[in-house]
């Protein structure tokens, strides 16, 4: 109980961060840093992957309506997307010894385990976002270099946000 | 019958993302679709409260600087008046003499069913590809779809879809924006009339920069220079032909089939929106209801 309304204060405060920071904090029209993913990435390991699609799914949806109403769902979909991928990615990149994923602290694992998680769910979140906003491969190579750049900072952050507040 | 609930239970993960992204790809197809809903208008009303709230504290952070711009409008504004009154005068004069036809009086008299309805902007974006902008009032301030949106400095927008006190409108830094601009192609001082070579060019934005967008399809014919100033030209719905657009920077992007390509630099600063202005042109929504009315084919 105590555990889930932790989770909720964090969905509030991630969400308003993102609006009232993270969205002024474009560089060079070109990258902007993404943080709120953080707390999707690092949802607890025992929910299932239908809760996961769902949080996701609401959390994106939040982090859209704060652009505004009329260009609504490119969070929405690439939160959804990145779900799909949290629960296996945890399991492939863990040791071979691990029998459950659910016995996966990520307050225990080191730099080289996180950044294998974060990279990845990164990248297929802001892929997805960055071309669903350009919605054709016109001007192809200037999306991704968006996408690229995009991303490094969300990790940056991301990884200065981990090692902070989460490293034991 | 039991394979086939077997098969759904192990796909059900599956299925519900299906579902979840079909509703998500919807509302990013359908982008800023004009079909009011409640359900929409609920959102709209609620969202832009927030964010009304929010860019109050913003803005307290920002008076100065916008005082700074508003001033320096002001004074743009001031020398056009005086420019502007004395043409008047001397119009007047000629009118004494009953010199001017009088057709050409009453298209001068009917420029004044242009009025300005100034607006606070309370969320905007630069960093996509389809940027919106949200501002302050709507359809009880006599807001409507398909009005220009100007700031003290040069065009911003249109409006796409309006609530009762709130209104979306479609940035000047948008895929879908377009406008028919015109090109003075000699530095001209404000209120001076233009020349008969003026040529006319197709604005688009590129999705590169705030700054920055581009005019296509100049014929070759036209001479442009840097620093030629583009405003906005009479084939235009949504504003008053003479709204300035930008200065051209770069006058040879690329040269295709007879069409130069240039790019200029907007006049409005983006990246700082603040207090806009819809303009409610009367005799243009006369003009649009008319052309409603002609059939398509």
């Amino acid at each position: 109980m105590i555990e889930s309304l932790r989770y909720l204060l964090a969905w509030v405060l991630y969400i308003l961060m993102q609006d009232l920071l993270f969205n002024n904090m474009t560089l060079f029209h070109a990258a902007t840093p993404f943080v709120f993913l953080l707390f999707l990435i690092l949802l607890p390991l025992n929910l299932p992957v239908i809760a996961l699609l769902g949080i996701g799914f609401v959390t994106g949806l939040a982090a859209d309506l704060f652009y505004g109403v009329a260009n609504l769902g490119l969070h929405t979909a690439a939160c959804t997307l990145v779900m799909l991928f949290r629960n296996r990615l945890v399991s492939i990149i863990s040791s071979s010894n691990v029998r459950n994923i659910n016995e996966i602290s990520f307050r225990q694992q080191n730099s080289v385990w996180i950044t294998s998680l974060l990279l990845p769910m990164i990248l297929i979140h802001h892929s997805a976002y960055f071309l669903l906003d350009a919605f054709s491969l016109h001007d192809f190579f200037f999306t991704l270099l968006k996408i690229l750049s995009s991303s490094l900072y969300t990790f940056l952050l991301t990884f200065m946000l981990f090692t902070v507040f989460y490293k034991r | 019958m039991f394979r086939l609930i077997k098969f759904l239970s192990d796909s059900r993960n599956v299925i519900i993302f299906l579902i979840l992204e079909g509703i998500a790809l919807n509302m990013v197809i359908r982008k800023s679709d004009d079909r009011r809903t409640r359900m929409g208008d609920f959102l709209m009303d609620n969202v832009s409260k927030y964010q009304e709230w929010r860019s109050g504290i913003n803005r307290y952070f920002l008076l100065a600087y916008e005082n700074e711009r508003l001033k320096d409008a002001n004074s743009r504004l001031q020398g056009d008046i005086t420019l502007l009154s004395e043409q008047i005068q001397h119009y007047e004069g000629l009118l004494k003499l009953d010199s001017l036809p009088r057709p050409l009086v009453d298209t001068f008299q009917q420029r004044k069913f242009v009025s300005f309805i100034p607006c606070q902007v309370i969320q905007y974006t630069t960093h996509r590809n389809y940027n919106y902008i949200t501002i302050n009032k709507g359809s009880l301030d006599g807001i409507g779809p398909d009005m220009g949106v100007i700031s003290s400095e040069g065009i911003v927008g249109r409006v796409v879809r309006v609530s009762e006190r709130y209104s979306v409108v479609q940035s000047a830094l948008n895929f879908d924006f377009e406008l028919i601009t015109k090109i003075k192609t000699k530095p001209v001082s404000s209120g001076g009339a233009f020349s008969p070579d003026d040529a006319l060019a197709f604005f688009e934005w590129d999705g590169r920069s705030a700054r920055f967008a581009t005019l296509a399809y100049i014929p070759e014919t036209v001479e442009i220079h840097k620093e030629d100033t583009v405003v906005t030209s009479a084939f235009s719905t949504l504003f008053p032909a003479g709204f300035i657009v930008g200065v051209i920077s770069d006058t040879e992007k690329s040269k295709k089939d007879g069409y130069t390509t240039a790019e200029i630099k907007l006049a409005t600063d983006f990246y700082n929106l603040s207090s806009v202005y819809v303009i409610n042109t009367e005799p243009q929504a006369v003009l649009d209801s008319l052309e409603r009315t002609l059939p398509h084919d």
